[in-house]
């Protein structure tokens, strides 16, 4: 189709990571952050105690792929929303300098997390 | 009713005419009445003060959508702002933003009108019977009911004075035009998604939207453009997907 947009790739991505953001960054948030520092006994049983807790469940591979993907649509999400701010902003930048910066910097994002889920 | 000193508010109306060199605000002062509204006020300083004052109006009553304007920057349908939502003033009215100023608060809607009728919001048969209805094509609530709010838009195009992508974006087709275009497309007696495809699918069509919502938050109808646009982002999604992985199931 002529003058077909690719922007569904990109779109698509940003969907996914809106809709997994919006679903477990909030619990993610309130059971690390809140439940720990509010001193809730179930949330602080589970980070203390190393076998049974949230520390055992990051040994497994699958758990740390998970958290992967949901931090790297995450950031996808936030790329593309900036990325589009930033035109509604009028900053005059050429589209591709936009998309690689924005998209790039999600990329370089992603690959630290993947690392950091890889090594520790 | 009369009272013994009258409340005034002061208007601070945009005025252009073509052979000015630039545009300038002039400043009117009106009787409040509570029960006014702001082409109530634009009528009286047209009768009263200053007959060359330029604006669209017709039916002040929310059906027509010819009057709308910037009111304290704000795009309102000038027939349905009260005065009294603005009190103690002053008021500043102007031309709605994103469209150029053909004179005073009097836009030039061509752009707009060749992009309303790129997207052929008519309904398109595929036994060409569009402009000769050769039987009834029946319909049900249910049916009716899946694009009845995307029908309520009366092209007032305040939805285009508050879209930031319009403002950077000449070429983008717009909300009310994207809206009829998802409005004809659920439509249950309509055929020509096809038809309509690439206008919808291109950057500036669908894609150019940043989802920021102000469409929908400052349309007087209630038609949720920015809704019919996600709508059309989803389908489109689809439709793009299905044609990079399973090209043989999409028709020429």
């Amino acid at each position: 189709m002529r003058g077909r947009s690719h922007e569904p790739i990109f779109w698509s991505i940003f969907g996914m990571g809106g809709v997994i953001a919006a679903m477990f960054i909030p619990v993610m948030i309130f059971v690390t952050g809140i439940g720990g520092a509010a001193g809730w006994d179930a949330v602080t049983g589970a980070l203390a105690h190393g076998e049974d807790g949230i520390g055992a469940l990051l040994n497994h591979a699958p758990v740390r792929a998970v958290l992967g993907l949901i931090m790297a649509l995450a950031s996808v999400h936030a790329a593309h929303r900036i990325r589009h701010t930033l035109i509604d902003l009028h900053v005059h930048a050429p589209p591709a300098v936009l998309i690689v910066a924005s998209y790039g910097a999600a990329a370089i994002l992603s690959a630290l997390i993947a690392i950091v889920l890889a090594l520790f | 009713m009369s009272t013994a000193i009258e409340t005034m508010v002061k208007f601070e109306v945009f005025r252009y005419q073509p052979d000015w060199d630039e545009p300038t605000y002039q400043v009117y002062d009106v009787p409040y009445h509570e029960d006014w509204v702001v082409l109530d006020a634009l009528n009286y300083i047209k009768d009263t003060i200053d007959g060359t004052l330029t604006y669209r109006w017709s039916c002040r009553m929310g059906v027509c959508g010819s009057c709308g304007a910037m009111v304290n920057g704000y795009p309102k349908l000038t027939c349905a702002a009260f005065l009294s939502e603005y009190m103690p003033g002053p008021i500043r009215v102007e031309p709605l933003v994103n469209f150029n100023v053909e004179r005073d608060l009097v836009t030039n809607l061509e752009g707009f009108m060749d992009k309303l009728e790129s997207v052929q919001p008519w309904i398109i048969r595929d036994d060409g019977a569009t402009d000769e209805l050769k039987s009834e094509y029946l319909q049900t609530p249910a049916q009716h009911a899946v694009y009845q709010q995307f029908s309520m838009c009366i092209n007032c195009l305040l939805c285009y004075a508050a879209c930031p992508v319009s403002s950077h974006s000449d070429e983008f087709i717009g909300p009310a035009a994207l809206a009829l275009a998802q409005r004809y497309n659920l439509d249950s007696r309509d055929e020509g998604v096809e038809q309509r495809r690439d206008v919808i699918l291109k950057d500036e069509g669908i894609w150019e939207c940043s989802f920021v919502g102000e469409c929908s938050a400052v349309c007087p109808k209630h038609v949720d453009p920015a809704g019919a646009i996600q709508q059309a982002k989803m389908t489109g999604a689809i439709d793009y997907y299905r044609r990079l992985l399973m090209p043989w199931t999409v028709k020429s």
